[in-house]
Formats: C-alpha cells, sequence, structure tokens
C-alpha cells in the first residue's frame, strides 16, 4: 500500500515540483494531499489520513513552524514523520524544526535527495 | 561586506539557483544597467525582515519564462499558462532571496521571508528614484534577460 503524503507549500509551483520529484522516486505512493499554509494543512489532517508531511516554512496565515508545534499539541498529529522542504538558510530555525523532529531539505533540491530523505525517515529516522 | 562583494554574491547565488531549479544557464553580464524601455518584462518582488529589512526585486525578460516554467514543472512549454509562469518566477526568486540572505548575514541570522508579489513598472522606477539598491546584477540567458535590485530598508 502506498503512503498518503501532504504536501503544504504557499507556491502550487513548489507543490507540484515536490509531485514530480516523488513520481520519480520510485517510492510507493497513495494519495497526495496539498495545502497553501499551516492552518489549511491541520484541517486536511483532521479529514485524511496522512503518513508523510512535506512541508515549507515560510508561509501566510501559519508557517511551518507554528504548524509543528500545534500538530504536537494533538496526539492525534504528533507522531507523523515531517521533512521540511525550504529555503530557510537560518541554522538557529533549522536546529529548532530538527528538535521537533522533522528532518531538512534545502531548495533547490533533486528528487534523489527527496527520495533519500524520505526513506531514512520512514527507515531509521536519521538524515542521510 | 563591499559593493563590489555584494554584487558578486548576488550574481552567484543567481546564477547557482537558476542552474539548480530550472538547468537554466546564465552569463554575468554587468552591475550598470537601468531598467529597460521594453514592455516584455515580467516585475516580482519579495521583502524580507531579519537583522536588516529590504526587498529583492527580479525584472525577468517574458520570452525566459516559457522555459523556465516548463522545467520547473516538468511539462511542454504549449502547456503553461500566464498565471504558472508568474507562479514559477516568483518562486524562483523566493528561493533566490532564501538563499542569498544567510550568505550575506551569515547563518545564524533569523530572516521572515514575505510572499513573493508582482510589481509594476512604473513602482520599481519610483523605488529606484528614492532608494539605492545594495547591490544590483543582470544576467545573460539564451532568451532574455533577468535584472536584480537588492534593497535595504531604512
Amino acid at each position: 500500500m502506498g503512503m498518503n503524503i501532504l504536501i503544504v507549500d504557499d507556491s502550487s509551483v513548489m507543490r507540484q515540483m515536490i509531485i514530480k520529484a516523488l513520481n520519480m522516486s520510485g517510492l510507493p505512493l497513495g494519495e497526495i494531499h496539498q495545502a497553501g499554509n499551516g492552518k489549511e494543512a491541520l484541517e486536511l489532517l483532521d479529514r485524511h489520513w496522512v503518513d508523510l508531511l512535506i512541508l515549507d516554512i515560510n508561509m501566510p496565515v501559519m508557517n511551518g513552524e507554528e504548524m509543528m508545534i500545534e500538530m504536537k499539541k494533538n496526539p492525534a498529529f504528533g507522531d507523523i514523520p515531517v521533512v521540511v522542504v525550504s529555503t530557510e538558510g537560518s541554522a538557529t530555525r533549522i536546529e529548532r524544526m530538527k528538535a521537533m523532529g522533522a528532518l531538512f531539505v534545502h531548495k533547490p533540491f533533486t528528487p534523489e535527495i527527496i527520495r533519500d530523505t524520505i526513506r531514512s525517515l520512514l527507515i531509521t529516522g536519521d538524515e542521510p | 561586506m563591499t559593493a563590489g562583494a555584494l554584487n558578486a554574491t548576488l550574481m552567484e547565488v543567481a546564477s547557482e539557483m537558476l542552474e539548480s531549479l530550472a538547468f537554466m544557464f546564465s552569463t554575468p553580464d554587468t552591475t550598470d544597467f537601468d531598467p529597460p524601455e521594453s514592455d516584455a518584462f515580467r516585475i516580482v518582488t519579495v521583502e524580507f525582515d531579519g537583522p536588516f529589512s529590504g526587498a529583492l526585486v527580479l525584472m525577468a525578460a517574458e520570452e525566459t519564462l516559457p522555459e523556465l516554467t516548463a522545467s520547473m514543472l516538468g511539462v511542454e512549454e504549449t502547456e503553461i499558462s500566464s498565471e504558472q509562469k508568474e507562479d514559477a518566477l516568483k518562486e524562483t526568486l523566493n528561493v533566490v532571496c532564501g538563499n542569498l540572505l544567510p550568505r550575506i548575514a551569515g547563518k545564524e541570522a533569523v530572516f521572515d521571508i514575505a510572499r513573493p508579489i508582482s510589481m509594476s513598472r512604473i513602482e520599481l522606477e519610483a523605488l529606484l528614484q528614492v532608494r539605492q539598491p545594495m547591490a544590483k546584477v543582470l544576467l545573460d540567458l539564451d532568451a532574455g534577460s533577468w535584472m536584480f535590485w537588492l534593497f535595504q530598508r531604512s
């Protein structure tokens, strides 16, 4: 059975690029859901089973860091694996996201980096 | 960082991001230029706040956008809408900005980057009248040129 994945990014082009990378990855895919900010994503999580979250940081309404903090408060969402895919260059903010259990992929990315990061997260929880 | 070093950093980051995002190769042209008179360009801007605050502006030749968008989305150039071209340009600017700021301010610096928005030619010219850019570069691509201006908010 394939993984259900929720992609959260305010750029529709970036969401499409991530879907393209996932399709090239060879990973078993189920349903792919999309949201434009953290608030929309939390609403989607209420309605759909998600195995993996791919999350941007800088977004309007609710950013990725705020969304992860909200997820950790909810036992139903707190254990969903998260890969942060962002242009974020601040080591301080990246460490804060990693401390909440996320792995980090820097934009721009290659499909191989997305694939290897997801594989390592699902198998060991460590970075590739 | 000196003005020359800022220009060089902006040029390097913009070229690297174009190559990584869309496999498009650019040649650094000049740092001495004004916005062209032609209407065949789109302008987008992104504001940021952090250890220093300001905006990065990109003016891109319309003819370069089909290749950029098709490459980013993995579709044929004939399948692309005007909205997708705009989104691809905004996302490219977002990625350039996100990678540029830590190279200027260091990896510990935390910046909040706003959502990129469209800008009119009149708005760009008005901005250039009242504010001197920290850095500016012109890149030559196969189908046209891209111009970047980095402004610091006072």
